[in-house]
């Protein structure tokens, strides 16, 4: 009976009394997890006691804040977040903002396009910007001498080594940037800065091409095109066991910070289209009925410190681009951002393409589910 | 015929048969006649193959004249009903009859028949009594066409009234079936032919 | 304190009841169903999968189970097999694709003359990959069988039916088939039933072997959970009201197949036959004690390399940096997740004590008729379907605490464990007795749980101890159906990794996931289980 009394104390005492956060990011990589977890170290000194919540994939939580609206309650405090899910919920009304008053903003150019706009929509500092991803292709340089130049040459790889290449299952959105990237190549860059229209034949014309040329390459995918991966990390893996030749990524350090973890063989490179490809930006959000907005605050503000940002962008530790303005920072804070990137990665002038209207998204998606699934 | 030649069993040091001899023929029901405890459902046992453990046993076994000691239980020409026998829970008396007739020209059915007892083909082995039980016991035996049968106290647990009967059924069907039979008992009330008895 | 805890035994009776309630007011929407046909083509591959794919992981179970459990039966030995019993799912299921994947071992043994540099591509098709999930399953599901199955042989008395039917001539063959399986059968229904249950609700395979599986109802519950979450509860209850169907429908199919082979089996068909089926079980058994043996020591292998890439049979380097990484990430959990599954079996045995104590004194047998149904409906409603309910259920009453209702979803699944394992103990004289002593001798509660009863059913409490404690530990859906996943077991940690980038890590998340069970299952005597 003593010991039952012990353990129920020692449960209740385990919760302390300091402000919980609870973040809700994305747990599949340990990279990833061990940033955060060094971050709640530090941050127990403004008694916050940051709880990561690993999810699989943020429409989980972003549903689990929409139906937690109707009680006007939120268990998620804070959300990585861009894109639809972040049109879901500002839409809904339920981010809180606009956040004007952090510190460390003065760090960020909000002149900038590429940040101000997630996906066509502008974020009105409802979200604020934390990392930048650019879509990138990984290669097994021993397998693959010259790597393909565009969408035609990729398909001549892919019909030439049946079985060599696949994408991730569509609603992921590896899978679903990886066909907005073959609309872009087919000529239609221009055509999807507006909003899908079912009237438009022009739009209806692209997605028919898209859907001809997806049919083409499918027999000679991995698996004859029957079953596909559930994400990238599982596309890297049968890259590091050359299951296949040719893996994604939407960080185009991936390939350095994997070698280093050895998770990938140090013969992999990463190439980018000609071209260019798709560039997007990653957000932090708080939910407007959040208990603890203040804790929050502090975490977004700690996130955007020159310190964690160059640990972001830093290949041993995750290795996504930093979203501060190298010009805005004193030349000590500067010396943070010089890494060695073991010739694996790309050189960070190569061609961005910016995201499509939202409302393609949801096309290619409701389509490819529909054809292929 | 049936031979036993100088069969002993003891247990661990205590002797329990020691020279046991003996010569049964065809239509004959020998009985052997101990108090409990003595050993016989050892030695009937022994006499079926199956040995158990922490007893030692040696001596010959002889059916038809040929030594039977290192055949398995189902290789040779004995069967026996044990004191409290079973019936398989699960099945009726006929499926239990049905289940082991390796007979060519013997049919359950008809042997029930034949006794009066077709009225329990269909019941289950815990809803007859005690008197039929042991009749359906016999004739399971009966249907397996062996030569040698042992009955190890058969009438164990019937009233004095139905055993006279069942005793009587028991004797007509092994003669008829010009079969071997050694029993043992402890009660002289079980006693069917009394001119064959002997005691340990 | 006893009032304390009979209170709750009621609030946990009424809950589960109206979980039952709501289930089965789900059968009201096979009207919706006619209405909506296209929700039924919908499903339709959905339906077709999981049921042969459950159907025959049932079958094999029962079968194999059988073989191997007759073998173990004659020649009894205190072996290996114990530690299997709690070997998580999650992490079993880790090691089969480590092993049988196309970049894994036995794939690179294979590989081993060709020295390719590159895994055939055709090595694991899309069929095999149902295989490998039927395999997998049955392997898991056999070792619990075959303990259940060793103690109903125990009840059924072998040796004596061995004794008269080799006296009625039989033929060993017959004998096991025709004499033992109809009876053993028979009595197994309840663990058959709680393995079909079992493979309806369970998650972890699909996702882990194969992609092409989130066409498995099961997947596609948890995916309109997670994405529908309490806006269109019509979806998820016609697919609960797929799986129910599916659910009845093999046990019926298991059922009908039992039948015809006791047909058989009266009717004499196997007398012809002779095959040593002892003979068949213990290669069985080899081959189980294989699939383990071989996980265990994939998943050791991988989590101790730096990496261990395809053809090398051996990983290039050793670390045990993959071990320390996951302690400093997941310390807190692990150590969270052990306290609390302590915690809750030792309530839970608590709560059944003092249920039994209050058992002698009832003049009716009311409460003990709704406590036994409850507890059995437990068992056998497929978990995932059972959460959802009590996760409706939850959402009417006025408490919010998401630890309370996470701990009431863990420990609901340890009670019929703890109940059906206390109830013949203690529905017993001597309980009777011993209770009758303590009032008579005007002991005090405490006094007599830790003074006599705890030193008599000793050996008993241990042991439903260890089985609350593995049950509790590997729950998994709980943290998807109750509450916002914040709540959650380093079980459900591990599926978090496997989904990374790291192979090595997942590896060492397994092994971690697999030692506190094993290390308890040390004191399990195999043999000694008379429960």
């Amino acid at each position: 009976m003593k010991i039952i009394t012990l353990i129920i104390f020692l449960f209740l005492t385990n919760n302390a009394s300091s402000i919980e956060v609870n973040f809700h990011a994305w747990g599949g990589s340990n990279n990833i997890n061990d940033y955060i977890g060094n971050l709640r170290e530090d941050l127990v000194d403004y008694g916050i006691d940051l709880k990561h919540t690993k999810i699989s994939d943020t429409e989980s939580s972003v549903n689990l804040i929409l139906s937690e609206s109707i009680n006007k309650k939120s268990k998620v405090d804070l959300i990585w977040i861009n894109g639809e899910n972040f049109q879901k919920l500002k839409l809904n009304n339920l981010l809180y903002g606009p956040i004007n008053d952090l510190n460390n903003l003065k760090f960020i150019n909000l002149e900038d396009e590429t940040l101000i706009n997630d996906f066509g929509i502008p974020t009105e500092n409802y979200e604020i910007p934390w990392g930048r991803s650019q879509f990138v292709f990984l290669y097994d340089k021993e397998l693959l001498e010259s790597p393909p130049k565009d969408i035609f040459e990729l398909k001549k790889f892919i019909i030439m080594n049946p079985g060599r290449f696949t994408y991730p299952k569509l609603p992921n959105f590896h899978g679903t940037t990886f066909l907005k990237q073959i609309l872009y190549e087919l000529g239609h860059y221009n055509l999807m800065t507006n909003k899908f229209n079912l009237e438009n034949d022009d739009h209806k014309n692209a997605i028919k091409e898209l859907l001809n040329f997806v049919n083409e390459i499918n027999p000679y995918l991995w698996s004859k095109g029957k079953r596909y991966p559930k994400n990238n990390m599982e596309m890297m893996k049968m890259l590091a066991n050359r299951e296949i030749f040719i893996s994604l990524s939407f960080n185009p350090n991936e390939a350095s910070a994997q070698i280093i973890n050895g998770n990938l063989r140090e013969n992999t490179g990463t190439f980018i289209f000609n071209n260019g490809t798709i560039a997007n930006t990653h957000y932090l959000a708080i939910p407007k009925y959040s208990n603890n907005i203040e804790g929050s605050l502090i975490v977004i503000n700690e996130l955007l410190n020159p310190k964690y940002q160059a640990l972001k962008m830093n290949p041993h530790i995750w290795g996504d681009p930093t979203v501060l303005d190298l010009k805005k920072l004193n030349s000590d804070q500067l010396s943070l951002f010089k890494f060695d990137y073991q010739n694996n990665n790309l050189d960070n002038n190569v061609k961005k393409m910016l995201e499509p209207h939202i409302s393609w998204t949801e096309v290619i998606e409701k389509y490819w589910i529909e054809n292929f699934n | 015929m049936l031979k036993c030649k100088n069969i002993n069993i003891s247990l661990k040091t205590k002797k329990l048969i020691s020279n046991f001899n003996i010569s049964i023929y065809h239509n004959e029901i020998w009985t052997l006649m101990a108090p409990s405890g003595s050993g016989k459902s050892t030695l009937l046992k022994y006499i079926l193959g199956n040995k158990e453990s922490d007893f030692s046993y040696n001596g010959d076994i002889y059916v038809n004249e040929t030594k039977i000691n290192r055949r398995s239980i189902t290789e040779r020409d004995i069967s026996m009903i044990f004191q409290n026998d079973l019936l398989f829970p699960h099945m009726t008396i006929i499926q239990n009859l049905n289940f082991v007739n390796k007979s060519s020209n013997l049919k359950a059915i008809d042997l029930l028949k034949e006794n009066k007892l077709d009225h329990i083909a269909n019941s289950m082995p815990d809803k007859i009594s005690g008197g039929e039980k042991s009749r359906v016991l016999l004739i399971r035996v009966l249907l397996l066409e062996t030569s040698v049968i042992l009955l190890d106290e058969p009438f164990n647990g019937i009233d004095t009234e139905t055993k006279f009967k069942t005793k009587d059924f028991f004797n007509k069907n092994l003669l008829k079936f010009n079969k071997i039979t050694l029993m043992v008992t402890h009660n002289k009330d079980d006693v069917i032919d009394n001119k064959k008895i002997l005691n340990l | 304190m006893k009032t304390l805890i009979n209170s709750i035994l009621i609030l946990i009776i009424v809950t589960i009841l109206c979980v039952i309630l709501n289930f089965i007011s789900k059968i009201f929407f096979i009207e919706t169903l006619f209405e909506i046909p296209n929700l039924f083509y919908q499903y339709k591959n959905s339906i077709k999968l999981t049921f042969i794919l459950n159907t025959s992981v049932i079958l094999l179970t029962i079968i194999l189970g059988f073989l191997i459990s007759i073998y173990f039966f004659v020649n009894k030995k205190d072996t290996i097999l114990k530690y299997f019993i709690p070997y998580p799912h999650i992490s079993f299921a880790i090691g089969i694709l480590f092993f049988f994947s196309t970049s894994g071992l036995l794939n690179r043994f294979l590989n081993f003359y060709n020295k390719s540099e590159i895994p055939l591509i055709d090595y694991m098709s899309n069929n095999e990959y149902s295989i490998l999930y039927i395999i997998s399953l049955t392997m898991r599901e056999l070792p619990f069988f075959i303990l259940v199955s060793i103690m109903i042989l125990n009840k059924i008395n072998f040796l004596f039916l061995q004794k008269h039917s080799e006296n009625l001539k039989l033929k060993k063959f017959n004998f096991y088939l025709s004499v033992i399986f109809p009876l053993w059968i028979k009595r197994m229904l309840l663990p058959i039933l709680i393995i079909i249950s079992f493979s309806y609700s369970n998650y972890e395979y699909s996702f882990i072997l194969g992609t092409q599986f989130p066409e498995l109802l099961n997947q596609e519950l948890v995916n309109i959970w997670k994405n529908e979450f309490h806006y269109n509860t019509h979806n998820y209850n016609v697919l609960s009201l797929f799986i129910t169907i599916c659910f009845i429908f093999t046990y019926l199919f298991i059922y009908l197949i039992f039948q015809i082979n006791r047909y058989l089996s009266i009717h004499n068909v196997y007398r012809k036959l002779n095959i040593n089926l002892i003979l068949i079980g213990k290669y069985l058994y080899l081959f189980l004690i294989f699939i383990f043996v071989s996980n265990f020591i994939v998943l050791l292998i991988n989590s101790l390399s730096t990496n261990w890439f395809f053809p090398n049979i051996i990983p290039s380097g050793f670390t045990i940096n993959n071990f320390l990484e996951i302690f400093d990430n997941n310390l807190n959990l692990i150590i969270n997740s052990i306290i609390i599954s302590i915690f809750l079996s030792i309530l839970s045995i608590i709560i059944f004590l003092s249920y039994f104590q209050l058992k002698i004194k009832l003049t009716s047998n009311y409460l003990e008729y709704v406590l036994f149904i409850s507890v059995l409906l437990i068992l056998i409603i497929p978990q995932n379907i059972f959460l959802i309910n009590l996760n409706i259920i939850f959402n009417y009453l006025p408490i919010d605490s998401e630890l309370f209702f996470y701990l009431f979803s863990l420990i609901i699944f340890i009670f019929p464990y703890t109940y059906f394992m206390l109830k013949e103990k203690f529905s017993s004289e001597l309980y009777k007795s011993l209770y009758l002593q303590k009032e008579n001798l005007k002991l005090s509660n405490y006094k007599f749980l830790r003074n006599i009863i705890y030193p008599i059913y000793k050996d008993t409490i241990i042991f439903i101890t260890l089985i609350g404690f593995s049950v509790c530990y590997y729950q998994f859906l709980q943290s998807i159906f109750i509450g916002s996943g914040n709540q959650r077991l380093f079980n459900n940690e591990v599926m978090v990794l496997f989904s990374g980038e790291s192979a090595q890590l997942s590896s060492a998340a397994a092994i971690i996931n697999l030692l506190p069970c094993l290390v308890l299952f040390k004191y399990f005597k195999f043999n000694n289980v008379k429960v």
